[in-house]
């Protein structure tokens, strides 16, 4: 197998069954330059996402949302462009760049998160997140090493439990979220403080929240935090993109998941 | 949920498929706007053990090609390259990696990018990716392999993904 072949591709995106997936896996023990095409193909994968998953986040304009609704003809959807519906552009104005789209969110209180010794980082992935700030004193933070794994704790651990996604407010922030392939739920969350963390979590059979990826981001305030929000870095896209299973939940079905306590 | 409010939930991924494939924003609305209409005046043609996103965007594939496309033709082909500019203006750290993925996808050829943008951004099967855009799927994943290869020599130069 060449680097350059299909199946390659088709393996990176789940395309392929047990056996071609056990030929790939074969080929990428015996030949470095197909682990690192597999590799490129994943990290491919996770820029596009990261690059294009921001303008789910953006306001739908109001005309698409009445056509789509059904709300008749299009000079009926345009007319109910002007009124009670809840997107700002309406009619055939040109949408305002993006960036200037996004909702203005009260800027949350800073918090200070203390980081608790971290004994279980050897079993998350944790990037960029200097190794001395893991080792200060115990007090209360977002996560715990607990039985050898990062668990979630305190706010964070509350807010994946009960925020939805579209909540903003002070505290955590929720992104998508997903099932993985045991049929776990897992969330993206970011919390703030000293250093902004982006991470996913994922419900143990236990009830905690275990951490598999906690990455350090730069802090974002103000018009930027909801793009922040649902723009998650790459190496968190990418385990994402490695657990999920199918699609990630859409608001409605977030809510049953979270009304049904994620089990 | 209902095909209406199905379609509602959809919107804002039909509108990042259109971006993918007009540059200017505001064209890329006028697309969905003409696919909406389409996709209810044939809503009896929808299978429901099929997947409605594959459908709407295989619409507005097709929306795209006859119509938009042939308005524009006479007018200007392709909003200016500056309009890669498509996220606007934000202090997010991972705007130079948006900026040069979004232009690098933008220099694609049309049929390589709709591949990518269907099965790598919208997360389509090979074979519903094929089937939203009328093509055997050998040539849906010779696309898709090109288009792969022609972004990443693309973003060849560019950092790492992200911290």
């Amino acid at each position: 197998m060449t680097p350059g072949d299909e199946r390659i591709f088709a393996y990176v995106d789940g395309e392929l069954d047990a056996a071609g997936a056990a030929a790939v896996e074969a080929a990428m023990a015996a030949d470095p330059a197909v682990a690192d095409a597999v590799a490129r193909a994943r990290r491919l994968r996770a820029q596009l996402r990261e690059a294009f998953d921001p303008m789910l986040g953006e306001p739908v304009p109001a005309h698409l949302l009445a056509l789509a609704r059904g709300a008749g003809s299009t000079a009926a959807a345009k007319d109910a462009a002007s009124g009670p519906a809840s997107a700002p552009v309406s009619g055939s104005a040109p949408m305002p760049a993006p960036g200037a789209t996004v909702h203005p969110l009260p800027r949350p209180e800073r918090r200070r998160w203390a980081l608790p010794e971290w004994t279980a980082m050897a079993a998350a992935l944790v990037l960029g997140v200097a190794v001395s700030r893991l080792v200060m004193a115990p007090a209360p933070g977002p996560l715990v090493s607990e039985s050898g794994r990062l668990v979630a704790d305190g706010a964070l651990a509350e807010s994946l439990q009960s925020r939805l996604a579209a909540e903003t407010g002070d505290g955590p922030r929720i992104g998508l979220s997903f099932r993985d392939r045991d049929g776990a739920f897992c969330r993206a969350f970011r919390v703030g403080g000293e250093r902004d963390l982006a991470g996913l979590a994922c419900r143990a059979p236990d009830g905690r929240w275990q951490v598999p990826v906690v990455v350090s981001v730069p802090p974002v305030e103000g018009d930027a935090l909801r793009q922040a929000s649902t723009a998650l870095p790459g190496a968190v896209l990418a385990e994402l993109d490695a657990r999920i299973d199918g699609e990630p939940l859409d608001a409605d079905q977030e809510r049953e998941a979270r009304d049904a306590g994620w089990r | 949920m209902d095909f209406n409010q199905e379609l509602c939930a959809l919107l804002p991924r039909l509108r990042r498929f259109a971006r993918t494939l007009a540059r200017d924003p505001a064209d890329a609305d006028d697309l969905v706007q003409v696919a909406l209409e389409r996709a209810l005046a044939r809503s009896a043609q929808w299978r429901p053990d099929a997947r409605l996103d594959a459908w709407v965007f295989g619409i507005v594939r097709n929306a795209w090609i006859d119509e938009v496309r042939a308005r524009q033709r006479g007018q200007r082909v392709f909003a200016p390259e500056e309009q890669g500019a498509l996220v606007g203006e934000s202090p997010f750290e991972g705007q130079d990696l948006a900026m040069s993925v979004q232009s690098a996808l933008a220099r694609l050829p049309e049929e390589q990018r709709m591949a990518i943008a269907l099965v790598l951004i919208e997360g389509l099967s090979y074979r519903e990716a094929a089937e939203a855009m009328d093509v055997p799927i050998g040539t849906l994943t010779s696309r898709l392999a090109r288009g792969r290869e022609a972004l990443q020599q693309l973003l060849g130069g560019a950092a790492g993904v992200g911290a």
